[in-house]
């Protein structure tokens, strides 16, 4: 039976943890909103650069002399050699969200591996590093520490790792694995394959724009060179601004949780520490009835 | 026919112009051009330089490198960076 001192000590250190989880909570709170309104005020440019890449899609479907022809935009027959980025967080305490992703990506890993295809992997954020070096997975490149501010040039040197390793033939194809940010509550562990570049010429013809018959400035080719790497890094920023969303989102689920379940457990510490107390009090007392009876 | 053009200036962190407009005038690697309204649908690479939205007041903006893609009624630039001119 654990004394007087013991229960109120626990109180004290359920506290103080209680405080801490709480700020983490806050500051997730505020964080998370930062990260929001990046990826929101992102959109715009994203949704812009799909629907003309799929409008010129489709206008060369349509028939003027299939001008969307590009290396990066073709798919290999044999795919045997897959680059896959995974991008995690940094830090932990925020709930099943790294695990989760990992996890999943162990036994995409072995899937791949099944079919035959070699995969090389390389990381963003201290989890996923620590994750792969436990298991002793090669990993080529870990990158950490890769704060919000740094995304753009973090991005372009992956754009140009991916562009480069796919185009010289090393890789058949990219895949990016990352939590999808759904919304607060909800993080989908997402594998996006980045390389070859699907544009999907369909979607815009349903769209109601129509084939549109575009002159290009400089020659078609010349454009697509400069649009899809333009893409390719739309679509990667997506994917680290998503996971720094995700991360404050589920921090502040996890911490929110762990503020609950403190105050839950200083309720029940404080009720057994009364009832220790008025036990105590009643044993002295009935000491002293029984003592002066004796007399 | 169109008489107007629907303007999106578009850069990675937001939208900095949104707006009808008689006329627009980009910088294109190729050249500077105009687009009026009844343009022929158009996508072409720009370099850094001035952008004039003509319309009521008109806008000068300063933008980076992007590209342009036009249709018959609207323009759409989507560039790296965009910063409006305030001088006259």
């Amino acid at each position: 039976m654990a004394t007087l001192r013991d229960i109120r000590t626990r109180i004290t250190s359920v506290k103080s943890t209680k405080q801490i989880t709480n700020a983490m909570k806050m500051v997730s709170a505020a964080k998370l909103r930062r990260a929001t309104d990046a990826a929101v005020s992102a959109r715009p440019w994203q949704e812009t650069l799909t629907v003309t890449l799929q409008r010129i899609a489709s206008g060369a479907a349509s028939g003027t002399g299939g001008e969307v022809q590009h290396p990066l935009l073709e798919a290999r027959p044999a795919v045997r050699n897959v680059l896959l980025v995974v991008i995690s967080s940094d830090r932990g305490l925020c709930g099943g969200f790294n695990g989760t992703l990992l996890r999943q990506t162990d036994a995409w890993i072995k899937s791949q591996t099944a079919l035959g295809r070699k995969v090389s992997i390389r990381t963003f954020g201290k989890k996923s590093r620590d994750f792969f070096r436990v298991r002793s997975v090669a990993v080529d490149e870990a990158r950490i520490e890769v704060i919000s501010a740094r995304f753009q040039t973090e991005v372009a040197a992956l754009a140009e790792f991916m562009v480069n390793g796919f185009v010289s033939g090393e890789y058949d194809e990219c895949v990016v694995a990352y939590n999808q940010f759904k919304n607060t509550l909800t993080q989908v562990p997402t594998y996006e394959k980045v390389l070859p570049l699907t544009i999907d010429a369909s979607a815009s013809a349903t769209s109601g724009a129509g084939a549109i018959d575009y002159i290009y400035e400089p020659k078609g080719g010349a454009i697509l060179e400069t649009l899809l790497p333009l893409y390719l890094r739309t679509l990667l920023l997506q994917c680290f601004l998503e996971t720094e969303a995700g991360e404050h989102a589920s921090r502040m689920t996890a911490m929110d949780n762990a503020t609950r379940n403190a105050t839950d457990l200083i309720k029940s510490l404080t009720l057994d520490y009364n009832r220790g107390r008025q036990a105590a009090i009643t044993k002295e007392l009935i000491e002293i009835v029984s003592g002066a009876e004796a007399l | 026919m169109a008489s107007s053009l629907k303007v999106r200036i578009v850069t990675p962190r937001k939208v900095a112009f949104e707006g009808v407009a008689v006329s627009v005038q980009a910088p294109g690697e190729l050249g500077e051009f105009g687009v009026l309204p009844g343009h022929i649908a158009l996508v072409s690479t720009l370099k850094a330089g001035n952008v004039v939205v003509s319309g009521q007041p008109a806008r000068r903006f300063r933008v980076g490198p992007g590209f342009a893609e036009v249709g018959p009624d609207r323009v759409t630039l989507m560039v790296e960076t965009c910063e409006e001119l305030n001088d006259k």
